[in-house]
């Protein structure tokens, strides 16, 4: 047979698993046991080598110390006051809790490496608050949506890790080298934020009385252990004191001593917490596994050599391979959940993006933030889901109003493409 | 059902183990932390450990997560579908999914039967036998595949009872 024939059977019997409802995890499995099973039977007896290899890893470890950090941080009772403050600080600044929401949502994203995680966790106290002072829907849904998905660009990141360890590329690295894109598009964001406010002031709540001084310096208190405890996680791995895992499992722990700090840390807390990233983590993990025997069959098959090759053949310019990469995932990423999305298409994206001659560290930063755009365009968004469902309203108004972000977040991947430096920089910079 | 409470139980007391090896895992790796930078004398079997924590507290959950519809699906198309087909293809993607479980579960089987009665040892630091951190999977996927039967049973009486 062919590879032609063998892609097509393989992607085909994929995508009809996957689009007829069977778990995501189980499809990948299926699509790569029956392609070992077309190409070369024999190799079944690999698949337990398969299995032990991918989840017997130091660097995954992290991924469950992570989600635990952003899960007990949630428990904790701190979320709520931590916005308060920040809503102190931002008062007078045009588009007042829409900022916050932004800003509450980058800091929550160095503590919390899911978008998910992040937009239901500041979505759960911002609405009500918005929705007592009178804020527009789209504003309010499109703020707590979008900055959401900072949660997997600003450090730590559950799909940078797994991309990481999938393409063998540094983790400490890789979370280096999204700190500043992170950083800007969050500029970018406010800055956008601020003159929406300004131009359709009716959709905004009129700013409150000036806050005096005094009480917003009392208010820093619940701010300043999150940020601490961000700072130390970032500098530990900057400084190179600390792998990704060692941090992750810094951060865990901090996340129990804040807790307690906060009056937040019961038995019935732990046990929540702990639960709650097993179930996380089980999921994540299974659709790593199934990743990684789909990745095995089509690498027995050749599939992603031979692709590279035919693109070769055609001469195509990294520029045209960019874009074709790019327009794949904003079509794919409006249907499938982001961190499947990126698990399924790496095995041939990667080789692709490779033989075009683009940076791994470089990638891995634009591909996490076509995987943002996918967590808010409808019909399949999770952001768009969880905020949905938390602001009770249509999904239509939750997606036009994250649409002007989806638009900036396209322009961040040009500046980024225009000037790669933006990334690179500073991991040049790091040990 | 008698089957049914026979899986949940079983995924309940796999998500205790799971919680157990997680808690384990931070305290671990903090005690890494320290030892390594702070009294410079690292542990060195911690890292090989942590690898061994993460199998452990993964395929320990994995029916758990079932148990509470974690294992995510693309429910776009088929959720435009009515009812009746939804459920036909749950039972046919429960098929699917048990037939994969069961294969990963006779493979994974045999790696651990291999390690046990060959006596695998850890290569890297500790030298401790690994059969019983490599039985966690079989035993993870088990727990799997009978959850996953359980749901496709209850799916299919669903559609047998609608067709009367």
């Amino acid at each position: 047979m062919s590879w032609e024939v063998v892609a097509t059977i393989y992607f085909g019997v994929m995508l009809v698993l996957l689009f007829a409802g069977v778990w995501i995890a189980i499809s990948l499995s299926a699509a790569g046991i029956i392609g070992i099973m077309m190409v070369k039977p024999a190799l079944l007896g690999g698949l337990e080598s398969v299995v032990w290899n991918t989840v017997d890893n130091f660097v995954l470890t992290s991924v469950p110390l992570f989600l635990f950090m952003g899960t007990m941080i949630l428990h904790s009772g701190i979320s709520t006051r931590f916005y308060r403050s920040l809503a102190l600080w931002m008062n007078r600044v045009p588009g007042g809790l829409a900022q916050t929401n932004i800003l509450a949502s980058s800091i929550f994203a160095a503590l919390c490496g899911s978008s998910v995680a992040t937009a239901a966790s500041i979505g759960a106290i911002a609405i009500p608050e918005m929705q007592r002072r009178g804020y527009g829907v789209r504003p309010m849904t499109g703020t707590l949506a979008a900055g959401g998905t900072l949660g997997i660009l600003i450090p730590p990141s559950i799909p940078l890790i797994i991309y990481g360890s999938t393409v063998s590329e540094s983790v400490g690295r890789l979370f280096v080298a999204a700190v500043i894109p992170g950083l800007l598009m969050a500029v970018l964001f406010m800055a956008y934020l601020a003159i929406h406010a300004r131009l359709r002031p009716h959709e905004f709540a009129p700013p409150d009385a000036p806050v005096p001084f005094a009480v917003k310096m009392a208010g820093l208190w619940d701010v300043l252990p999150l940020v601490l405890l961000a700072a130390l996680i970032f500098g530990g791995i900057y400084a190179g004191i600390m792998t990704p895992t060692e941090a992750a499992g810094i951060g865990a722990v901090g996340a129990v001593v804040i807790a307690g700090l906060y009056g937040g840390l019961t038995m019935d807390v732990i046990k929540r917490s702990l639960l709650d990233t097993l179930r996380t983590n089980a999921m994540i993990l299974l659709i790593i596994i199934g990743a990684q025997i789909m990745s095995f069959a089509l690498v027995t098959a050749g599939i992603p050599r031979a692709i590279v090759a035919s693109i070769q053949a055609i001469n195509a310019s990294p520029q045209v391979v960019l874009l074709l990469v790019c327009v794949m995932y904003l079509v794919l990423g409006c249907l499938v959940d982001a961190l499947s999305l990126m698990l399924l298409t790496l095995p041939v994206v990667f080789p692709v993006m490779m033989a075009a001659g683009y940076d791994p560290l470089w990638f891995g930063i634009v591909l996490v933030i076509l995987l943002e755009i996918g967590l808010i365009t409808p019909p399949v968004g999770m952001n768009l889901f969880v905020i949905q469902g938390l602001a009770k309203t249509t999904l239509g108004n939750v997606g036009w109003g994250s649409l002007p972000y989806v638009l900036l977040m396209l322009f961040g991947v040009l500046m980024l493409t225009i000037f790669p430096q933006i990334a690179l920089w500073l991991p040049k910079r790091m040990f | 059902m008698g089957l049914g409470r026979l899986a949940a139980a079983l995924s309940r007391a796999g998500a205790a183990v799971g919680a157990v090896a997680l808690a384990a895992m931070i305290v671990l790796i903090t005690a890494q932390v320290l030892s390594r930078r702070v009294l410079a004398s690292p542990i060195v079997i911690a890292d090989e450990l942590s690898g061994w924590l993460l199998v452990i507290c993964t395929f320990s959950a994995l029916g758990y997560a079932l148990l509470h519809g974690d294992h995510i699906r693309v429910t776009l198309l088929s959720e435009r579908l009515p009812a009746r087909v939804q459920t036909l293809l749950q039972v046919l993607g429960g098929i699917v999914g048990a037939a994969v479980t069961a294969l990963l579960t006779w493979r994974t089987g045999i790696m651990a039967w291999d390690s046990f009665t060959g006596g695998t040892f850890s290569i890297a630091g500790s030298g401790l036998p690994l059969w019983p951190v490599h039985a966690f999977m079989p035993i993870g996927f088990a727990i799997l595949m009978a959850q996953m039967i359980v749901m496709t049973l209850a799916d299919a009486a669903r559609l047998a009872g609608g067709a009367r």
